[in-house]
Formats: structure tokens, C-alpha cells, sequence
């Protein structure tokens, strides 16, 4: 099953205005996100993926048995990592609503979710700017069960999240989406070794060795299966 | 017109700053104030081994050394507790990656750069907790840098799994520090250039 099959006309008026609401409020912090990667990089995923979209017509999609290549295999990276950043922001959002959370957990929860928003926001502006459909946003379901549960679950999320955008790092073509999906990996794995900390696990859970482990998309989908409400 | 991730360098703030967390601070502003020019011959050696690839690698390398030599020192000056585990693994980490870089550099057809000697202003467990986290940060924004310029798909997938691992290090020195473990939605890129002149305080003459 292939998350593509999601995509379908879950049309929800409510969630698209939702996400060009957020899309707009949120314009500052792309606009940050474009100064910060700098000058070269800057004119970055969004220019490039602009000039890149004349006259193609192949369609982005996740999870496709055969994984389509260039272009149109970024357009479907960018779609897989939104998938995963809907997941995760969509986790954060409930947790912090479950009231379950406190103190300094409470405040890792509500900083990584603003992360996870931007991640969104970041990617969807990307794929639209080329021209292409991003993914819709999953219906998600998580089992909130307390504050140790959450972060262990959170860790599992964020460790998965780290290895996919891993996995896809040799198969992004273009320059500028590779420098974003590393800028935005790096960041995934701040978090999972917080996270780790927070349960009592290694921040760096290679047994003992110095190199992460990378996940293909297929197992990536396959593990976050669950949390798709259905 | 320093780039805005090296003025953050020197933009640390540091909770009840010893004297060597403030040496660190200067270091490192003063190798961003120069910029470019602050590059010594050891850097220049390590640009001057092959170009592509083999250069990206042996940039890798040298960081790599760098880091694998501050927990050495850093364990030298008994570290107590959480902050000594880490650095013992880290140490480890790090010296995957010198060993991988290595192979990586002569797989490319270059030939690694030696191991320089380095000295980091550190007298304690304070000072080296500031100074791992802002050496691994820089590692992190150094490897996103130049990690897109490789050509070679083996050296990108290599580069990847280490600047994961140096994340995941600097989040865990950053909680030790009592700083956020992902300041930001986006982990910022520096050039090769700039983290070399980073970089040059802590390599001896």
C-alpha cells in the first residue's frame, strides 16, 4: 500500500484553507530559511525548482514500486519527506494538546513541533513551486499513553525520521533540494538524540559505531503504516 | 561581509563563562573576522590534494581529526560523569569517521592529509562541553555545505552517515551545556573555506 493511495480526496476544504493559512502565516519563516542557507543556496530549491518545471508533466508520488528518477524523482522525495513531516507535526500537535506532557519535556515538544510545522511548510512551498501536488495531509493516530510512552514513541518517530531522509540522500538530483533535505536531516537527528536522551538511550544508537544507519522508503512507509488513520 | 553562520559562532552565549570559554569565543570570532585569508598552509595543503572529490573528503578528514583529537584532550583532563561517557564514545565516532574518510579519500584517487597537531583552550569539563558543542555544530553546517558537491554517490551516502552522527553529538553536548539540542527548524551551511579559517586557531603551528 502505497501512500499515494491516500492521496486521495480527503478534498477537505477545512484542512486545505488550514494549510494556506499556515502557508501564509508562516511566510516569514520560509523567507528566514531562504537568507539563512545563503546566497548560492538561496536562490535554492525554489528558484531552481521553478526553472526545472518547464514542460514536464510526470507526476510526483510516493511509494511507487519503481522509483522514478531526476526530476521527477525529486519532485517525489520532496512528497515522501512531506509526508513525514505531516506525521511528525501532526504527532506534536496532539501531544502537546494531550495535556500529558510537562516542564521540559512539554517545552521540547512545543520547539520540535514549531521544527516540524516549518519542515511542512518549507517542503509543500517547494513542490508547489514546481509546479507539482503535494501530497494531502494524513488523517494520523497515535497511541498517547503518558509521558515516558511519548517520548519513546517521539524518539522512534524522529530516529525513523533521521534514517529516511538519510536513505534518500544519494537519489536527490538536484543540488538545491539535496542542500534542504540535508539542512532539514541534520535536524531530524538533533532531535532523535534529545529524544534518546530524554529515555534513556544513546543519542548516537549505532552501537558504538560513528555512522548512521540509512532506511529506503518502502520499510520508512511500512513503519509509520500506524499512525495513518485509515 | 562575514556569512551569518560564523558570526553566530562567536554569538554563543555561554552560561557562567570561564576564561577559556571566552578564548574559545575569540578564537573563533577572529578566524571568522578573517575570513578566507585566515587560512593557513595546512589548510591550503588539504585543498591542494586532487580537487572534486578527494578534496570535499580530505575537508571531511581534517574536521574529523580535529574532533577525534579534542576528545582525546578532553578526556585527558578528567571529565566526570555524563559528560565522560560522552566523550568516550564520541572519541570512537570520530575515529570511524578519520578511518572512513581516509579510505574514502584514496578511493577517490587522493591521497589523505596528515594529521596535523591541534590545542583547544580547554581546562575543564565547562569549557570543553562550550567547545565540543560549537566544534560539532560547525561540523554539522560544514558536512551540509560540501556534502552536495560530491559527485561520487558512495562518498554522499558516507558523508551523510557522518554528519548525522555529528548532529546527534552536537544536540547531546548542547543538552550538556544547557542549550537547546536544535536551535532551529534548519541546520545553516558554512563553506569549505570558512570552516577551515574556523578551524585554524586550534591547529598548532
Amino acid at each position: 500500500m502505497s501512500a499515494a493511495d491516500r492521496d486521495e480526496p480527503t478534498g477537505d476544504d477545512a484542512v486545505r484553507a488550514g494549510a494556506m493559512h499556515r502557508l501564509l502565516r508562516d511566510d516569514s519563516s520560509r523567507k528566514r530559511f531562504l537568507k539563512m542557507t545563503g546566497g548560492t543556496a538561496a536562490a535554492g530549491a525554489f528558484a531552481v525548482l521553478l526553472a526545472a518545471c518547464a514542460g514536464e508533466e510526470e507526476e510526483a508520488t510516493v511509494g511507487k514500486d519503481v522509483p522514478p528518477t531526476g526530476r521527477a524523482g525529486d519532485f517525489a522525495i520532496l512528497n515522501f519527506a512531506l509526508m513525514l513531516e505531516y506525521l511528525e507535526s501532526d504527532f506534536y500537535e496532539k501531544v502537546v494538546e494531550s495535556g500529558m506532557l510537562s516542564g521540559p519535556a512539554l517545552d521540547m515538544a512545543k520547539a520540535f513541533g514549531e521544527h516540524e510545522r516549518e519542515h511542512v511548510v518549507t517542503l509543500k512551498t517547494a513542490i508547489e513551486a514546481g509546479g507539482e501536488k503535494p501530497v494531502a495531509r494524513p488523517r494520523t493516530t497515535f497511541p498517547l499513553d503518558g509521558q515516558r510512552e511519548i517520548l519513546r514513541l517521539a524518539a522512534q518517530v524522529e530516529n525513523l525520521g533521521a534514517a529516511a531522509y538519510l536513505g534518500q540522500a544519494t537519489a536527490i538530483q538536484s543540488e538545491d533540494v539535496l542542500v534542504t533535505a540535508l539542512s532539514i536531516h541534520t535536524v531530524e537527528a538533533r532531535h532523535a538524540a534529545a529524544l534518546n536522551i530524554a529515555t534513556d538511550q544513546e543519542p548516537v544508537p549505532f552501537g558504538g559505531a560513528g555512522l548512521a544507519r540509512p532506511a529506503m522508503m518502502a520499510a520508512v512507509l511500512e513503519t509509520v503504516k500506524p499512525f495513518i488513520a485509515s | 561581509m562575514t556569512p551569518q553562520p560564523i558570526r553566530r559562532l562567536g554569538a554563543i552565549e555561554v552560561h557562567g563563562m570561564t576564561r577559556s570559554a571566552f578564548l574559545v569565543r575569540s578564537a573563533l570570532t577572529a578566524g571568522a573576522l578573517y575570513g578566507g585569508h585566515a587560512v593557513g598552509p595546512f589548510a591550503r595543503r588539504a585543498f591542494a590534494q586532487g580537487g572534486g572529490d578527494a578534496e570535499i573528503l580530505n575537508f571531511g578528514l581534517m574536521l574529523q581529526y580535529l574532533e577525534a583529537d579534542f576528545y582525546r584532550q578532553g578526556l585527558e583532563l578528567g571529565l566526570t560523569g555524563q559528560v565522560r561517557t560522552l566523550a568516550t564514545d564520541f572519541r570512537e565516532q570520530e575515529q570511524d569517521h578519520v578511518t572512513t574518510l581516509t579510505e574514502a579519500v584514496t578511493g577517490a584517487g587522493g591521497r589523505p592529509v596528515p594529521k596535523p597537531r591541534f590545542e583547544f583552550p580547554i581546562e575543564d569539563q565547562g569549557s570543553f562541553v562550550t567547545l565540543g558543542m560549537t566544534l560539532e555544530d560547525t561540523g554539522v553546517m560544514a558536512f551540509n555545505g560540501a556534502g552536495p558537491k560530491l559527485k561520487s554517490e558512495a562518498a554522499l551516502l558516507g558523508a551523510g552517515r557522518i554528519v548525522q552522527v555529528e548532529a546527534r553529538q552536537a544536540a547531546a553536548l548542547r543538552l550538556a551545556a544547557m542549550e537547546k539540542p536544535a536551535p532551529d527548524a534548519f541546520d545553516e551551511t558554512i563553506e569549505m573555506k570558512d570552516a577551515l579559517a574556523a578551524a585554524k586557531p586550534f591547529i598548532e603551528k
